[in-house]
């Protein structure tokens, strides 16, 4: 089983997210937030005693904000929550500004072995316009401080950002892709409601063109393939044996308990660790009063207030691994498209060996391809 | 009653030129409808027609005044301001002797001012001018007494100066109304013969007759006969409108009403037709009968398929209304099932697609307005053409003949070169120009009808910055350089695109109408060619590039619900699109090419 936990806190929202993430709150709040979410840990080790935990995953908001006691304190707890806590991979997310040799050690020390930096990008013109609390030379010095004490770790990359340029973005990726073993390239995704969304519609900030942005991924997986570093996945990199294993779970469709405001899980098995007969998605309130209220007010994993509970049917599992396993450089088994050709959009998919990907092609435009083929 | 003491009269004037104020004004202060009752323009009902300020059905009111001690009963019959609506006005203006002329003050006199004597003086009525809006700051009253004499050749000596909008000189209008228009004639123990000048269709009493008797009388349990069909039906109900619909005894010469005779469709009481006793009917209809005919045709379509019967069920509702509304089920392989629909004009196509939306909550798709042409084949067959698709392929037509009008355009000299060049680019043909005054040139043209519901109107008001008018009237067909301009998505035909246009003009709208697809066609998988071709020979060519991105980069804590439900959006937006072929087109990029007049 995979573990998701989520610290829902950051110094400053940026411009473009429209995650579950709060700025500006008091100490007293993350206080209770992270007595909440242990309770919640403690409730999903009853839920689950037989749970062998694989991986685990500490994204944000900023875990890199966490105090080092903050920190031990969180490992110990699912240390003791879950019997079978032995994960061969402990990733966390952390940011340029607050990723210092003291958090960067306290996370080493509960037992992280893998760390995710939003670099986002190496302009600092880029870094300002969308709000990054960061510049390029901060994140240059602590990726340094990073590679001093992980050796895998991966480096986040936005492509679309307002002063991208087909240069920028081959010198940039280049230039994580020296440092680190895994990388992720993300397309920029206006999300409706957020500030910069609002300043793009106000023609106050001006992004590239969708096939700008088409082009600059084809340079960044370009750029990284030449240092030996291969798409895995729709915007994950990584040289051989650096892939994220927790991420990968998500597109193989792994049971994943999310633990923490907004965070999502997928269920499979009962107490004894067989299988339910059922999977079901379910997610927690992203409101932080909801979900701590949530889960102060009861006992057991179960009685926990929650989100977007879904019973996937046959058809929605198997349009999910078609979705989700598509996404991937595996792919998904041919079967799972039931003998069907299908006509003009075969040119985007690989067939062989039983499996079937996507061409790199067919990853850029996979949404309309999906529309084709589920 | 004393038909000396009858006055039957319509008000006639240019759009906005104050009419259906004036009507509210007569009926107000003769107390017909107390003012706490007003609703601005009275005898507009529907919403449509008092958003745009113009009669669309014709509304009848009797008023009585009381002149010198003695009391008279006024018939008021209203009409339809509006080109398309000709033959209804000529129909109505028979129904009096008399008319109010109104001129606005500011405006002077204009196209429908002088289309509306014109159609006055056939049917002999004395006109009575009116001069309205003189509390306007810009009016000129002399001026404009002086050009209704000139143009019209009307003596404006003591003529009402009003404003009907503050009120001003109703008293002199409802006065002269007395002394100036005669009263009418005609024999109560003839034969009865009654003018249809309106239909509509009441949910309780079936198609209602609004008549004006001209000789004879009728009363409930009559049977009477319509010249026309020679259908015979029994009097259920006869009344006057004052303004709801009041029951009377009889109806008898000289007297404006309305006859209810069980009768199912609007049809059978057409306009213009006479009714007659069925027992002792007379020798002759009335002069002045014709069967109306669609000029202009479009296909129309739910936006949604499955609202077919539903759009169905609404046209045969209004059609109940409106005789002149015709159509019938075609089939589009871009748009699936509709109609194709002949309506009067531009105007009543507007109106008839703002009330199936509006009254019927549909959403329409509707093709380019076009004309009926007259085919003829090379083996001699002639057919009549009202939908592109179905033009027969060029090598098999002798001819075509495409319907023509005779346009009069009012408009300040300082435009006249404007005008000429645009006429001369919808291919008009000069006719006449006379200076009607020193600010007023009247031109005349002959315009092919397609060329004048295709932008004319729009164009002509643009470049004479509002200041033209334009009417016209029919005057036959003429033979023409005609073809059909096809659009092919990417190779295959949309037939709903097809269009026939004049050999001289194709090159621009397939060029025009290729641009506008490029620009409404969403990017997809594979590039879409998008061409214009006349037969088999493309005359410009569009590209739309394919998709190059079309993912979601991230996943969120593993939240797949999201980008499940995402891709259900999209895959819907997929499905509710219209299929070209293999091309996926939205309805809203097709409607915004079938829109008029605006590919320039």
């Amino acid at each position: 089983m995979e573990l998701y936990i989520h610290f829902p806190f950051c110094r400053k929202k940026c411009a473009y997210c429209d995650f579950t993430s709060y700025a500006n709150c008091s100490e007293a709040l993350v206080f209770s937030y992270l007595t909440a979410l242990k309770r919640e840990i403690t409730f999903a080790g009853e839920r689950f005693p037989n749970a062998v935990i694989d991986t685990v995953y500490l994204g944000g908001g900023t875990p890199s904000l966490m105090t080092p006691r903050e920190i031990e304190s969180l490992f110990n707890k699912l240390r003791s929550a879950f019997k079978h806590f032995g994960p061969s991979e402990v990733s966390v997310e952390v940011n340029p500004e607050s990723a210092t040799d003291e958090v960067l050690s306290a996370f080493r020390d509960a037992g992280v072995n893998r760390v995710s930096m939003g670099v986002q990008s190496l302009s600092d013109d880029n870094l300002r316009s969308v709000g990054r609390v960061h510049d390029a030379a901060t994140a240059r010095a602590a990726a340094a401080r990073i590679a001093k004490n992980f050796d895998n770790f991966s480096l986040d990359i936005i492509v679309g950002l307002p002063y991208d340029t087909p240069q920028l973005v081959r010198e940039e990726v280049g230039e994580v892709g020296e440092l680190a073993p895994h990388v992720s390239v993300y397309e920029l995704t206006l999300e409706e409601g957020t500030p910069l969304a609002c300043a793009v519609a106000e023609d106050r900030v001006w992004l590239p063109s969708d096939d700008e942005v088409a082009e600059y991924m084809d340079i960044a997986a370009d750029v990284l393939s030449r240092g030996g570093i291969e798409r895995y996945e729709v915007s994950n990199f990584a040289k051989r044996g650096f892939e994220c294993r927790h991420n990968l779970g998500y597109w193989t469709r792994e049971e994943y308990l999310g633990l923490g405001a907004g965070a999502h899980s997928l269920v499979k098995t009962d107490a004894e660790g067989k299988a339910l007969g059922a999977e079901i998605r379910f997610a927690s309130p992203k409101d932080l009063n909801a979900y701590i209220g949530g889960i102060n007010c009861v006992d057991a994993f179960d009685d926990v207030p929650r989100a977007d509970m879904q019973v996937l049917t046959e058809a929605d599992i198997r349009t999910e691994r078609i979705m989700l396993g598509l996404r991937t450089r595996e792919g998904i088994e041919e079967e799972l498209l039931a003998g069907r050709d299908f006509g003009r959009v075969e040119r985007f998919l690989k067939r062989g060996g039983g499996r079937v990907s996507l061409t790199d092609e067919g990853i850029a435009v996979m949404n309309s391809v999906l529309a084709e083929i589920i | 009653m004393s038909l000396s003491h009858i006055r039957n009269f319509s008000i006639i004037a240019h759009i906005d030129h104050g009419k259906s104020t004036l009507a509210d004004r007569l009926i107000e202060r003769t107390g017909t409808v107390s003012s706490r009752d007003m609703s601005d323009q009275l005898l507009d009902n529907m919403d449509i027609e008092k958003e745009r300020g113009i009669t669309i059905k014709l509304q009848t009111c009797r008023l009585f005044y009381d002149y010198e001690g003695e009391e008279y009963t006024f018939n008021l019959i209203d009409t339809p301001g509006h080109v398309d609506f000709t033959y209804e006005v000529s129909r109505s203006l028979a129904a009096c002797e008399g008319a109010l002329l109104v001129v606005d003050a500011t405006q002077g006199v204009e196209a429908q001012t002088l289309s509306n004597v014109y159609l006055a003086l056939d049917n002999d009525l004395e006109i009575l001018p009116v001069v309205n809006k003189i509390d306007l700051a810009s009016a000129d009253v002399d001026g404009v007494k002086k050009e209704i004499e000139d143009i019209i050749g009307l003596d404006t000596t003591g003529c009402p100066l009003i404003s009907a909008k503050e009120g001003i000189g109703i008293d002199e209008v409802l006065r002269q109304i007395v002394e100036k228009l005669p009263p009418p004639s005609g024999d109560p123990e003839a034969p009865l013969k009654a003018l249809i000048f309106d239909s509509y269709y009441d949910n309780y009493r079936g198609a209602i007759s609004m008549v004006r008797i001209v000789d004879g009388s009728v009363k409930a349990g009559d049977r009477i006969k319509m010249f026309a069909t020679g259908k015979t039906f029994e009097v259920v109900e006869v009344g006057v409108y004052a303004p709801g619909m009041r029951p009377t005894t009889s109806l008898s010469a000289g007297e404006v009403g309305y006859i209810a005779a069980s009768i199912k469709n609007v049809a059978d009481t057409a306009v213009g037709d006479t009714i007659t006793s069925a027992d002792r009917p007379a020798a002759a209809p009335l002069k002045g009968y014709k069967k109306v005919t669609p000029m202009v045709f479009t296909g129309v379509y739910p936006a949604d398929g499955a609202r077919y019967n539903d759009l169905k069920e609404a046209l045969l509702k209004l059609q109940l209304n409106d005789a002149s509304l015709t159509f019938e089920a075609e089939n589009s392989k871009a748009l699936g099932f509709g109609f194709r629909c002949g309506f009067l004009g531009l105007l009543h196509m507007e109106i008839i697609e703002e009330r199936l939306e509006r009254e019927f909550d549909l959403d329409l798709i509707t093709t380019a307005p076009g004309v009926s042409y007259h085919v003829t084949k090379t083996d001699g067959e002639k057919l009549i053409i009202d939908n592109p698709t179905n033009l027969p392929p060029a090598g098999e037509i002798e001819s075509i003949e495409e319907p023509v009008v005779k346009a009069t355009i009012y408009t300040p000299p300082e435009y006249v070169g404007q005008i000429m060049e645009l006429c001369q680019d919808k291919r008009g043909v000069f006719i006449d120009m006379t200076y009607v005054d020193t600010s007023r040139v009247q031109m005349t043209y002959r315009l092919p009808l397609n060329e004048i519901i295709y932008d004319f109107f729009d164009s002509l008001k643009s470049r004479t910055r509002g200041y033209a008018s334009l009417d016209y009237e029919p005057d036959g067909y003429e033979k023409s350089d005609l073809v059909r301009l096809d659009m092919l998505i990417n190779g295959d035909m949309c037939d709903a695109l097809s269009l026939i246009v004049h050999k001289d003009k194709a090159y621009a709208r397939g060029r025009g109408i290729a641009e506008k697809l490029k620009d409404a066609i969403p990017r997809q998988l594979f590039e879409i060619p998008i061409q214009a071709a006349i037969g088999g020979k493309i005359i410009a060519r569009e590209t739309v590039k394919a998709l190059r991105k079309d993912v979601l980069a991230k996943c969120y804590g593993g939240d797949i619900t999201r980008k499940k439900k995402l891709l259900e959006k999209q895959k819907e937006g997929t499905n509710r699109m219209r299929r070209v072929g293999s091309v996926a087109v939205p309805s809203a990029a097709l409607v915004s090419i079938l829109k008029v007049g605006d590919d320039k």
